[in-house]
């Protein structure tokens, strides 16, 4: 198990490794020492949590890796009741992790599979459906207003409307867009016409009149 | 049509999504292109709220994403917008790192517009 460890954190981007055993804990580890053993414990059964529920949707499960900006974590069962967790660069390329573990465990499995002397946990499984048809075609880009008198006023139009309905705000206030100035070439005394269409889609009066007081002093005077 | 369902058809552009499912973090759905959502639905609840337990208990910043890796790259990849879960299944044989890359941009996007909005709207104060 050391062996299994040490390997993979000889592998550049591997800060380092553990071997998780159900019932037992911690085999092996040789993570920085900034891993105390409760916080692995903690991540521990995160982890077996995670994998666990990926074993329950997909029979055909192989591993589980998590990104963060700091770094990646990994966690492949190799055995019924053996883990091999590792913590990785964030930028580190999986296929040259998985593979080099594949190498390291093709040793490493075998033996334990028969020192654990168990019979295998059967795991009830289905395959989730297969993808769907593929995607339809995209969509037309929205009309660019970059320069021009619309501009600023559609900047922060945009910006105040992501106010009102949060991140799905660029998606509808693009999409209104595209609509409101389709066919024609449109100028500011057009915009109000815009705040109307934007309006009804936010589909809330008490939202839709906060956005309506925001945008004025964007619209032309009446 | 809604902002949601808008949404789901930018997801749907992007090359290599074959399925996928927007849910609370709650369990509830949002949206879906799945058949029968439910198992997914858990998985990628589950898998969200525990990432997140890692990254509170390691003191990092928010998670990326979260794959399950399995044969043929059918892999399910899930990504964390504020509270709501985004799990995508890869079609077969796709390429990976540019599904990944491009989702993750769309979301940047999309929370990034929002905290500058947020900024601006404390500095009024």
């Amino acid at each position: 198990m050391q062996q299994l460890i040490d390997d993979l954190k000889s592998i550049p981007g591997v800060i380092g490794a553990y071997v998780f055993r159900t019932n037992q804990g911690v085999q092996c580890s040789n993570l920085p020492s900034i891993f105390k053993p409760e916080r692995i414990a903690d991540i521990t059964k995160s982890l077996i949590k995670i994998h666990t529920a990926g074993k329950q949707n997909f029979a055909d499960l192989v591993e589980v890796f998590i990104n963060y900006e700091e770094s990646m974590l990994f966690c492949r069962q190799f055995t019924p009741s053996n883990y091999v967790m590792a913590v990785c660069d964030p930028g580190m390329n999986l296929g040259v992790l998985a593979m080099s573990l594949n190498m390291a465990l093709e040793e490493v499995s075998g033996r334990v599979a028969a020192e654990e002397a168990s019979p295998p946990e059967v795991q009830e499984a289905e395959v989730l459906e297969q993808p769907a048809a593929p995607a339809p075609p995209a969509a037309a880009s929205p009309p660019s207003f970059e320069k021009g008198p619309l501009a600023k006023p559609l900047e922060e139009m945009s910006k105040l409307l992501a106010k009102i309905l949060g991140p799905m705000a660029l998606i509808v206030f693009d999409d209104t867009v595209a609509k409101w100035a389709a066919g024609r070439t449109p100028t500011p005394s057009d915009l109000p016409e815009l705040v109307d269409s934007l309006c009804r889609e936010i589909d809330d009066s008490e939202k839709a009149k906060r956005y309506q007081e925001l945008v004025q002093s964007y619209l032309p005077a009446a | 049509m809604t902002g949601v369902q808008r949404f789901a058809n930018r997801i749907e552009q992007i090359k290599g999504v074959g399925n996928y499912i927007v849910a609370r973090n709650d369990g509830q759905i949002v949206i879906h292109n799945l058949e029968n959502p439910e198992k997914l639905t858990s998985l990628v609840t589950i898998g969200g709220f525990h990432a997140q337990s890692i990254q509170k208990t390691l003191g990092f910043s928010e998670f990326g994403y979260l794959i399950y890796i399995r044969p043929q790259n059918q892999n399910l990849i899930i990504f964390s917008l504020d509270k709501y879960y985004l799990g995508i299944l890869q079609k077969i044989d796709s390429n990976q790192t540019q599904l990944i890359e491009e989702v993750s941009r769309f979301l940047f996007n999309l929370k990034n517009q929002k905290k500058t909005d947020n900024t601006s709207k404390e500095e009024e104060h």
